[in-house]
């Protein structure tokens, strides 16, 4: 088998080919090196106030090179030699444990960690940023809910992808978005996951506001490099969000009155220590306002009557301890928006949303091995629903999946943690159903149904070669069938580390990617009316190769520095022809062109976590090209989310002279973008045309595409949360935030556009020459200032 | 202290409350001045044609588009025809006018727009012969295109339906070709092509109600192509409803110009390149192959 692969490394005639050789080459040859006596000490890490898991949380040895960290699911695995042993378990926030033992056999220790009295008290997790340096993952980020929730949001909605756009590597697309844009990929590249189930148009208020709900969220991982193998699907970015799990001590009611939104969360136990669950529901209530407005004007004349707007979204989960080895898992998301607008002749409804749910088994075969089944259901859809006079127009498209997966963790050695797994997803497609008429004479119907299969198998290894050494090597098969189109591939996976220092690795990694969906959007952001593809006999998957390098510094144990170097590769790109039409196509796929992307810069991220000061600085240098035969004439262009420079500064800031009578935690962001790549007529000759119109139409002429930039972006955003009576011994806590989102009022470009003004003695614009065109930025976000108050019991 | 946070809430609040827009300076480089043609031939009609050029975009709005003095020769089975310039009386295209003193125009059949080249000779109804222009002008710029003849298409059905309210939509379809690959533009005018206009010696066509530019992707009943308006016409109200059977060049530039007129005032818009069968140039060189029909709502 070596020998062969030997063989076909140096005939392998491309370089992925030949990483795709390494990782076969090493994947049976590390299985089988370590072989020495030891022992696993096993278990799950717990906050004690609710009974929660701690994913990321810290163990280590106190030989001070040993360590790991929990999973997505709490627990974790350490193999070392029989010995007398001292094992710390830290959490940020909270009292660190130590237990100090004599390891003869394999043990299970499940900790519960207690939060810490106040910050300064709290033995912060000191080795946090050691195991971030340790590690062989890079381009990770990670965001708790928590603080999240201390970091300003627009119009107070706090928002945990807004905050991960605050990473570098991360962009939104427009002003006030929420969508994300990852080392030079499109908005469809995105992998959300909320609790193992795909989330396909993760946004409220077309793209302004996430779906997730920061009350409902425990922790949320965003992955922009060194893809490890389990995951699949998208090419630039996998966002891991998981679900809290309910308080199995005690029964809670938490909530918030936000500017624009209201809060309600119930959690408790099922049976206590065993088995808890939580609901939350959040609702605008704008459309409460403009219901009552409308209403309270349905006699004036001079009235521009308003839609009625509102989102809402519930998030469910329960669990359940079946016995020591066992736990079951249910968890669910329903969220809509509902777009409304009726006056005497019209009746437009526009809904669009997701559900998702996921049941899941976690089972401990062993203190080596851990089973995660999981069984999940996505949906996603939009609807139109108009009705004009006696016109009945209808128009949806929508996506749902149903999935199952079964991952397994296997730590058979101090040196090993082995991972592999397999899934499947039915995916059915309902594109551009359309259908019109007015139930006599007019009947009209269109659009296209697909069923397809997505399979995926992987299996990766972190092998620890040396105390310098680090190496994970993966493997990922995916394949795709829709209607007798088959297509597969092999998705290499490789990440290094060096330790050039205790505090200080080198790192390097490789990950090939493909995505079989695609998302059809002429807009460049993502909006509800954009429709799922699958690939077909023309369509071929999207591939990415990402090559990164970079260095992880720890400094001391509150700092944490890095920075990485990136080149991304992007193949079967996707665009659309000039006046494609993106509705009512049953034939959609003959509208889209194919081309490359390509993307590549630099990030610098400064952080640190603990103390009373905490925060981070962000900086990326970034190109983003792409390239297609027929558009701008062959030529490499920026598409819009192409940024320069982008500067980040984060800066939480516990005011200490305040800090016993009236907790202050003052919080600051800066953000500092190059302004976005757009097109702009160059030049314009008018037109009579046949109808004529006007006789002076100026038809414009694009001569390059991304060629000019909208102004830079800067804002500075300010937000200090003020707890309520501390010291009070009653159950009942609560806080005010207070936020101002764009303290300076800059007016941030949304968009650009060239205006034509005409005399203001002109009546009739249709017959008369502009006196001249203006250039115009337009902006959505002013200065806004909130208040929101929280509260628990 | 009260009142300071209260006067600062009001500020936010008058802040939050102002215009969005902003005017910003941004310099767009110089395009290249094409000709632009736009020419439309119809059988029995003389030969017209409007020949201007590009500007930037920011050039001077008062300046006379027109291109003087150019050559300008329509040929067709074996002739040629060369078109006259338009009347100017001072003969001099005003680079203060967009339309200058002593502009005569040439003025078509149902006076909706007007063309500075033109010629006495008619259009044939010639469905074998290929049409050519070309055109030259004293700067040494050189455009072409051809275009041939197609027959039209008939209107199938222009009806008027009216809702309990006594209004009226008006629906027009034609019967499509299956075999071919077809093109049409519909367009709804009510009591008129044209309109008067006081101010300006140039004609006006009058705004459509609708105007749709179709292919024959979405077909009602086996081979129809229909269009329909809102219900919006009263007893009394007089409609016009024509039916272009065009060409694909005629229809792809159609649609690019709406699609590059479009994309400037919209966030979620791409730009659009015109789609143009002017070679050396930009414009449009089409047939109006066409049926008309009126009707008045009893």
């Amino acid at each position: 088998m070596h020998y062969y692969m030997f063989f076909f490394f140096f005939s392998a005639p491309s370089f992925s080919q030949r990483l795709f050789c390494i990782c076969m080459f090493m994947l049976p040859l590390q299985v089988h090196l370590y072989a020495q006596q030891a022992y696993t000490i096993s278990g799950t890490l717990r906050d004690a106030s609710n009974g929660e898991t701690l994913i990321a949380a810290n163990v280590r040895l106190s030989d001070g090179v040993s360590g790991t960290m929990t999973n997505e699911y709490g627990i974790y695995s350490l193999t070392t030699a029989s010995d007398t042993v001292q094992v710390s378990f830290s959490y940020i926030g909270m009292n660190t444990v130590v237990k100090r033992f004599f390891l003869s056999k394999d043990t299970v220790i499940n900790v519960e960690l207690e939060a810490g009295v106040s910050i300064q008290e709290v033995v912060v997790q000191a080795g946090s940023n050691q195991e971030k340096v340790d590690a062989t993952q890079m381009g990770m980020d990670e965001i708790s809910a928590k603080e999240a929730k201390q970091i300003v949001a627009v119009f107070g909605e706090v928002d945990i992808l807004k905050v991960l756009q605050l990473k570098p590597g991360v962009q939104s697309g427009s002003e006030g978005s929420s969508g994300i844009f990852v080392r030079g990929g499109a908005a469809d590249q995105n992998h959300f996951v909320l609790d193992e189930a795909p989330v396909y148009n993760p946004s409220h208020l077309f793209g302004f506001f996430s779906t997730f709900n920061a009350d409902a969220i425990k922790n949320v991982k965003l992955y922009k490099a060194g893809f490890p193998a389990q995951y699949g699907g998208k090419l630039s970015s996998v966002i891991d969000i998981r679900m809290r799990e309910g308080n199995q001590k005690d029964f809670n009611i938490s909530g918030g009155l936000g500017l624009i939104s209201s809060r309600l969360t119930v959690e408790g136990p099922i049976v206590k220590d065993k088995g808890a669950f939580i609901l939350s529901g959040r609702r605008t209530y704008v459309d409460i306002f403009t219901s009552a407005l409308n209403e309270a004007n349905k006699n004036n004349e001079d009235w521009a009557k308003i839609p009625d707007y509102s989102f809402y979204d519930i998030n469910l989960k329960a669990n359940y301890t079946l016995g020591p080895n066992d736990r079951l898992f249910l968890s669910g998301y329903f969220g809509r928006d509902v777009f409304l607008f009726k006056t005497d002749d019209l009746n437009f409804n526009f809904e669009w949303g997701n559900a998702a749910a996921t049941l899941r088994w976690n089972h401990t075969i062993s203190p080596k091995l851990f089973l995660n089944t999981a069984f999940t259901f996505s949906d996603y859809l939009y609807q139109i629903k108009n009705k004009f006079d006696d016109f009945d127009l209808s128009l949806g498209s929508g996506i749902r999946d149903i999935n199952i997966k079964t991952d397994f963790s296997w730590f058979p050695s101090a040196k090993h943690a082995i991972k592999f797994g397999f899934n499947g997803i039915y995916h059915y497609f309902s594109v551009g159903r359309f259908s019109a008429g007015n139930g006599s004479d007019l009947s009209f119907e269109a659009g296209s149904d697909f069923h397809a299969l997505e399979l995926g198998g992987y299996f990766s290894d972190e092998w620890t070669i040396s105390k310098r050494f680090k190496l994970n090597s993966g493997l990922r098969i995916s394949a795709f069938n829709n209607a007798g189109t088959f297509y597969w591939t092999a998705e290499p996976r490789l990440a290094l580390k060096y330790s050039v220092h205790p505090q200080v690795s080198l790192k390097a990694s490789y990950a090939r990617m493909a995505q079989y969906l695609h998302l059809v959007s002429t807009s460049g952001a993502s909006l509800p009316t954009d429709v799922w593809y699958p690939s077909n006999e023309r369509v071929k998957p999207q591939l990415s190769d990402l090559v990164s390098a970079g260095v992880s510094i720890a400094i001391g144990r509150d700092f944490y520095i890095s920075g990485e170097g990136y080149y991304k590769w992007m193949q079967q790109q996707i665009d659309f022809k000039d006046g494609a039409n993106l509705f009512v196509n049953n034939e959609l796929d003959k509208e889209f062109i194919f081309g490359k992307g390509y993307s590549y810069g630099g990030e610098i991220y400064l952080e640190k976590k603990n103390g009373m000061v905490r925060g981070w600085i962000g900086y990326t240098l970034s190109w983003t090209w792409r390239e297609f035969e027929q558009i701008n004439n062959g030529q490499p262009y920026h598409p819009k989310h192409d940024r320069r420079h982008d500067i980040s500064v984060v800066v939480l800031w516990d005011i200490p002279w305040a800090r016993k009578k009236f907790p202050l935690t003052l919080s600051a962001n800066w953000i500092y973008g190059t302004g976005n790549a757009t097109s702009l007529p160059t030049g314009r000759y008018i037109s009579s045309d046949v109808i004529g119109q006007n006789a002076f139409q100026f038809v414009p002429i694009y001569t390059e595409r991304g060629s000019f930039r909208l102004p830079d972006y800067h804002r500075l955003d300010l937000g200090l949360v003020w707890t309520l009576f501390p010291q009070s011994k009653k159950r009942f806590t609560s806080d005010l935030t207070f936020s101002v989102y764009n303290v300076y009022n800059r007016r941030n470009a949304f968009f650009m556009y060239i205006d034509a003004i005409y005399p203001e003695d002109n009546n009739n614009s249709s017959t008369q020459v502009p006196e001249r065109f203006e250039a115009k930025t337009v902006s959505l976000f002013p200065i806004i200032p909130t208040v929101t108050w929280n509260f628990k019991w | 202290m009260k009142n300071i946070l209260l006067y600062i809430l009001i500020l936010f609040g008058l802040l939050a409350c102002e215009d969005m827009e902003t005017v910003v300076e941004i310099e767009l480089p110089p395009v290249e001045k094409e000709l632009v043609i736009e020419c439309y031939l119809e059988p029995g009609q003389p030969f017209r044609l409007l020949l201007t050029e590009t500007k930037d975009f920011f050039g001077d709005l008062d300046a006379c588009p027109f291109v003087r003095n150019a050559t300008v020769v329509l040929s067709y089975n074996g002739q040629k025809d060369t078109l006259e310039e338009a009347a100017f009386f001072n003969n001099n295209c005003d680079p203060n006018d967009i339309i200058p003193y002593g502009f005569i125009p040439f003025i078509n059949q149902d006076s909706t727009r007007f063309y500075n080249y033109g010629s006495t000779q008619l259009c044939p109804l010639d469905y074998q012969t290929t049409f050519s222009i070309e055109v030259w002008d004293t700067n040494g710029r050189y455009a072409t295109a051809s275009t041939l003849l197609i027959p039209p298409s008939d209107i199938y059905n222009f009806v008027v339906d009216s809702n309990s309210s006594g209004k009226f939509y008006a629906l027009l379809s034609t019967l499509d070709d299956i075999a071919t690959e077809d093109y049409y533009r519909m367009v709804l005018h009510k009591t008129s092509l044209t309109k008067r206009n006081n101010t300006n010696s140039i004609p006006v066509a009058r705004r459509p109600k609708f105007d749709r530019t179709l292919d024959d992707g979405g077909v009602f009943a086996g081979n129809q192509v229909t269009t329909a308006s809102n219900y919006r016409f009263e007893s009394g109200d007089t409609l016009i409803g024509t039916v272009y059977h065009i060409s694909k060049a005629y229809h792809d530039y159609l649609e690019s110009v709406d699609d590059a007129q479009s994309a400037n005032n919209s966030p979620f818009g791409q730009p659009a390149v015109v789609k143009s069968n002017i070679v050396g140039g930009q414009g449009i060189f089409a047939f109006l192959s066409y049926d008309r029909d009126t009707l008045l709502i009893p």
